[in-house]
């Protein structure tokens, strides 16, 4: 089942509860993955949000959240964030005793099997069995019961468990990285074994979340993908930390692929949790990734640890790039191409750029308000509500695109494609906006010749 | 002398000057420097830099999209224009402002007059004109 799931999407905010339940409820996505953070802390929410998506999920457990440093566990007032607090209380110990004492967890306070099966059964039970109790619980249960008999509404009980369990994990980075990954083996081993006794053998996949320097550095990197890789367990989920895939030099994307590589076996899916239109691409490579999840369009990458929010500004996502342009940039392709403000009203820049219904408006996209003057007296502007939901819909519509277009097209015509609009909006955009383009073509080139039905034409 | 005290003596050296003058103006993500409606009636935007200045240039291009002319005001270094700034200037079509200390105040020398634009993103600059004429 799991080999199915190409596309999946991250959700991040009960803001955002309106997209997969909207315009965007059926055929835009395989799989949701919710943060275990929120489940905890709005359990009920989230509950109701699962009886009507219909769709395959997984919890993320977040259990690395409490290996970080106290300022990222600790909210304003100096007391454990509430979130982390509850998603402990569902864990038990050793992370939810740690937090009591405001200190982050270590690999060492791991020091008994007991201790590791007991964590293994918290995390695991919390994602299997959390939501069906609290349905089971709520005035709803009732009406779940109702739905789960009724043929018509489509509603089984497997629609209320997770696709898979995905074992506690813990970030490898570091002098520690050993340790790390030691306790995360072990952690998977034991997820798998609970699985196998107490679960009914539901899949079991293992988060692995690496630093970009475990990532560059050849042994190590071989050294952690291959512990993994034989594994147990049916599949995993790949995050290396702040890897911001447009951004990368092509040595960075191609140490990526040679993870992959080594990660990949037949039996096992790989998937990516925060990617961009470089791993779809990679879903077309033989044996690297199965699929590949992004948030709401500020998802398709993370750093491991929370960065602060930032100002937030109007971006466009410009399909031929397969990135998220400054709205001032898409005006400059606009001016350069003279292609005026219609947007996909103008058939030269539906053909070209996008030809959804938000780019018919393509001056929403930039609607902003001055914000107040700060301390330096510098005044922004600040998207509205009205543009960030406009351009999410056109976000999120390109996604699909850009998977069915993988999907249906060889790689050679994707990478010609990339050249083709690497040279096209060069003179507008410039080599920093461009590049990107021209690295990923170089990275994946020499996969075309060994890429099943890729020949070139 | 720091970029924001610049600002603040050429922001009151312009109000004496123009009616309309904005220091901070927000267009787009960004804020540009100062921006003024000079006697042709047309919108100049200057982007104030110490050093640095490439991001200048790139400011000063965004601002291409909004105003008539768009400048760039860098330190009067005596050493002239550099090649690279210069090609880029000529390609571009922005001003040049060369900005000296004199006492208390701060003067002006235009080395290189900016190109007027032959395109304005109207969202935008509706949006700033509000502003200007408030």
């Amino acid at each position: 089942m799991l080999n199915n799931l190409k596309h999946l999407i991250r959700y991040g905010t009960h803001a955002e509860k309106d997209f997969f339940l909207g315009d965007f409820s059926s055929g835009y996505y395989d799989a949701v993955i919710l943060n275990g953070n929120m489940v905890a802390y709005s359990l009920g929410a989230i509950s109701a949000f699962i009886l009507r998506i219909h769709s395959p999920f997984l919890i993320d457990p977040q259990t690395h959240a409490f290996q970080h440093e106290t300022e990222y566990l600790l909210g304003k007032n100096g007391e454990p964030k509430l979130s982390l607090s509850k998603l402990a209380t569902f864990f038990g110990d050793p992370v939810r005793s740690s937090l009591a004492k405001k200190r982050k967890i270590s690999f060492s306070d791991f020091t008994s099997e007991e201790s590791k099966i007991n964590f293994v059964e918290n995390v695991s039970k919390f994602q299997v069995e959390a939501i069906t109790n609290k349905l089971s619980s709520q005035e709803e249960a009732e009406y779940v019961q109702y739905a789960i008999k009724d043929t018509d509404s489509n509603l089984s009980e497997r629609d209320l468990k997770p696709a898979a369990i995905v074992a506690p994990y813990f970030f490898i980075s570091g002098n520690d990285y050993k340790h790390w990954l030691d306790l995360n083996i072990d952690l998977v081993n034991k997820t798998k074994k609970y699985s196998t006794e107490k679960c009914g053998s539901m899949p079991v996949v293992a988060q692995l979340v690496v630093s970009r320097e475990i990532l560059g550095d050849e042994s190590k990197r071989e050294e952690v993908f291959f512990a993994y890789s034989v594994l147990g367990c049916e599949g995993f989920l790949v995050w290396v930390d702040s890897f911001v895939e447009d951004e990368m030099p092509e040595k960075e994307l191609n140490d990526f692929i040679k993870a992959l590589s080594t990660l990949k076996t037949s039996n096992k899916t790989v998937h990516n949790l925060y990617g961009g239109y470089f791993s779809i691409l990679l879903t077309k490579l033989s044996n690297k990734l199965d699929g590949v999840c992004h948030g709401l369009e500020y998802g398709e990458s993370r750093g491991v640890v929370p960065i602060g929010g930032g100002v937030p500004i109007s971006k466009y996502y410009f399909p031929p790039l397969h990135k998220r342009l400054k709205y001032a940039d898409l005006v400059k392709v606009l001016r350069a191409n003279k292609w005026g403000n219609n947007g996909s009203k103008n058939a030269e820049f539906a053909s070209s750029v996008c030809d959804c219904v938000q780019c018919t408006d393509i001056s929403k996209f930039g609607d902003s308000k001055p914000g107040k003057s700060d301390k330096r007296g510098v005044r922004r502007n600040y998207p509205t509500i009205e543009a960030k939901q406009h351009s999410l819909k056109h976000y999120l519509y390109s996604k699909v695109r850009e998977f069915k277009s993988v999907k249906k097209n060889n790689l050679s015509l994707l990478i010609k494609d990339m050249n083709d609009q690497g040279k096209k909006y060069l003179p507008a955009l410039g080599e920093e906006n461009v590049g990107n383009l021209v690295r990923w073509k170089n990275v994946v080139h020499p996969f075309v010749e060994e890429t099943p039905s890729t020949k070139a034409p | 002398m720091l970029e924001i005290q610049i600002q603040n003596i050429l922001f009151r050296n312009f109000k004496k000057k123009y009616a309309h003058v904005l220091k901070e103006a927000p267009v787009f993500s960004r804020s540009i420097d100062l921006v003024y409606v000079n006697k042709e009636r047309e919108v100049i935007s200057i982007e104030i830099k110490i050093n640095d200045w490439r991001r200048a240039i790139d400011q000063a291009a965004d601002h291409q999209l909004v105003v008539d002319r768009s400048y760039i005001c860098l330190p009067n270094k005596k050493k002239g224009v550099s090649g690279e700034l210069s090609n880029l200037l000529d390609s571009t079509g922005i001003g040049l402002f060369f900005f000296e200390k004199k006492s208390k105040t701060i003067e002006l020398e235009e080395i290189r007059p900016a190109q007027k634009t032959d395109f304005s993103w109207q969202p935008s600059r509706e949006q700033l004109e509000k502003l200007l004429y408030a």
